[in-house]
């Protein structure tokens, strides 16, 4: 008896564990959108007030957000310090394009971040402010879009998984 | 060793040399883009030390000068005089070096651009021409560039000595203008001035004292992300970037300098700033462009300069015995 109870608590655990899994997905997926925005608005700033150059600008974003995207734009300088011949902004893109789903961004998110990369740095700064403006509300219906979901999923998954342990456990009685 | 690419012998001897050594900057190296660094790198060390110049441009041959003249580089880094033999600089290769110099960032140097030049880390300057944009009657920015020239620095410590004592008189030092056409070493004797004035020397009678450079065109200092490439001196300040016009008198009002130096004075806004600071009892040190006493007072605004007594000396300089040859002196009263 004891060990069918054990067995349908761990049951039960690993199931709504794995609900939550699921759905903490979603809110990563909005947080990580937000984080890119807030990543995009420094960079903004040290173009348009500092003329700061790319890998300079990359380094204040990651000093500016304690996260796994602030990482992505130090790992792109430390790249790009060792070899030069390729532009900053594409060794990001390429890390992003490689890395994009541990931040649990969906492909829509990284080909709109990854298509402003490629144009970062190669013009003038009214481009670049243009392109920084493009993204930016791009990037904001991805956030619509991933807050939608995150409210619509988050909760349903995490209820289905609470809900499917139970379910096992009374079949399996 | 130069190629003269009629005798085929002496291009062969020249492909035997070791070119393994090579004096360029590395400040310099770094910024160029693939073949071309290669190219430049394999120049021999005995050219690479007097290289003045790299001068690129799209689908015309890569070239380099000193001061005996230009020469065409071939694609092993021999310097030849027939332009046949040289390595054709393709547009791949002139984009993607402006882009190392920009750190692929190119609005960062747009300023600069608007110039006519970037100053790369080592305190080199770097020529950019091409298509010019206007925007309400004002350069707003350059595309299409088509050539760039990048003019290697190389700081002379010592460079002043021989001028130094012309204007220090009782320990006093004289408000002087330098005269000079491009090349003769004004801006390399301005900087040594600097650091000799501001550092200090016993034996030669000068007492350090406080420097303000104008920097307009990152050239005295060389700053890159605002540090002094060059050794400018201990109490010395630098205003960098900034129009000279504006920059004397922030530098009168903020570092309260003993001497101003600053480089190719020209317009009256220059000329009135200067007036300003002479009549708060600081020192100005600085050069025009020309070609000695008559070309000056041929020059209604220059004339003005000399004329209205602003200046206690006046040196000419030529490269007659090379860089920095002192052609003659003249004082305020033999003007």
């Amino acid at each position: 008896m004891i060990l069918k109870v054990i067995g349908s608590i761990m049951i039960i655990i690993s199931s709504s564990l794995y609900g939550y899994g699921l759905s903490i997905r979603f809110e990563n997926r909005f947080r990580s959108i937000r984080e890119f925005q807030t990543a995009i608005k420094i960079i903004e700033s040290e173009i348009s007030f500092l003329h700061s150059p790319l890998p300079e600008a990359f380094e204040k974003v990651y000093r500016g957000l304690d996260s796994n995207i602030g990482e992505f734009f130090l790992q792109a300088v430390n790249i790009y310090k060792k070899d030069r011949y390729q532009s900053i902004a594409l060794i990001l893109a390429n890390l992003i394009n490689n890395k994009y789903k541990d931040s649990n961004l969906k492909r829509e998110d990284k080909d709109t971040i990854v298509t402003f990369l490629s144009q970062l740095g190669s013009s003038d700064i009214d481009n670049q402010l243009n392109n920084i403006n493009h993204v930016l509300h791009k990037l904001k219906l991805c956030e619509n879009n991933a807050l939608i979901e995150k409210e619509k999923n988050s909760k349903l998954f995490k209820s289905l998984g609470l809900l499917t342990g139970i379910l096992l456990v009374i079949i399996l009685l | 060793m130069i190629a003269n690419t009629s005798s085929k012998k002496i291009s062969d001897d020249l492909r035997s040399r070791d070119n393994t050594v090579n004096a360029l900057p590395e400040a310099v190296r770094s910024n160029l883009y693939g073949r071309i660094k290669s190219i430049i790198s394999s120049i021999g060390y005995e050219e690479s030390v007097r290289l003045e110049e790299i001068r690129m441009k799209i689908e015309k041959p890569l070239m380099v000068a000193n001061s005996s003249g230009d020469y065409f580089v071939n694609a092993s880094g021999i310097l030849t005089k027939n332009y046949r033999e040289a390595y054709i600089v393709s547009e791949d290769d002139l984009t993607k070096t402006l882009e190392l110099m920009s750190d692929s960032s190119v609005y960062a140097v747009q300023d600069e651009l608007i110039n006519g030049y970037i100053t790369i880390r080592g305190g080199h300057r770097v020529g950019v021409v091409g298509k010019v944009l206007l925007r309400n009657g004002s350069i707003y920015n350059l595309k299409n560039i088509s050539s760039l020239n990048i003019r290697i620095a190389r700081e002379v410590i010592g460079a002043a000595d021989k001028l130094i004592e012309h204007i220090l008189r009782d320990e006093n030092l004289q408000n002087t203008l330098i005269i000079s056409p491009p090349q003769c070493g004004k801006t390399t004797i301005l900087r040594d001035l600097a650091r000799q004035l501001s550092n200090g020397n016993d034996s030669k009678g000068i007492k350090g004292v406080k420097v303000g450079i104008v920097d307009e065109r990152s050239e005295l200092a060389a700053c890159f992300k605002g540090v002094a490439q060059n050794d400018v001196g201990l109490r010395t300040d630098v205003l960098d970037g900034c129009p000279k016009a504006y920059g004397i008198y922030m530098m009168l009002r903020s570092m309260s300098p003993e001497v101003i130096i600053t480089d190719e004075i020209g317009t009256k806004e220059d000329i009135m700033a200067l007036s300003t600071v002479l009549n708060a009892g600081v020192k100005v040190i600085t050069s025009v462009h020309g070609y000695g006493r008559q070309d000056i007072l041929n020059r209604p605004d220059l004339r003005d300069l000399i004329m209205g007594n602003l200046f206690d000396k006046i040196v000419v300089l030529s490269n007659i015995n090379g860089p920095g040859t002192i052609e003659e002196i003249w004082e305020r009263n033999e003007l």
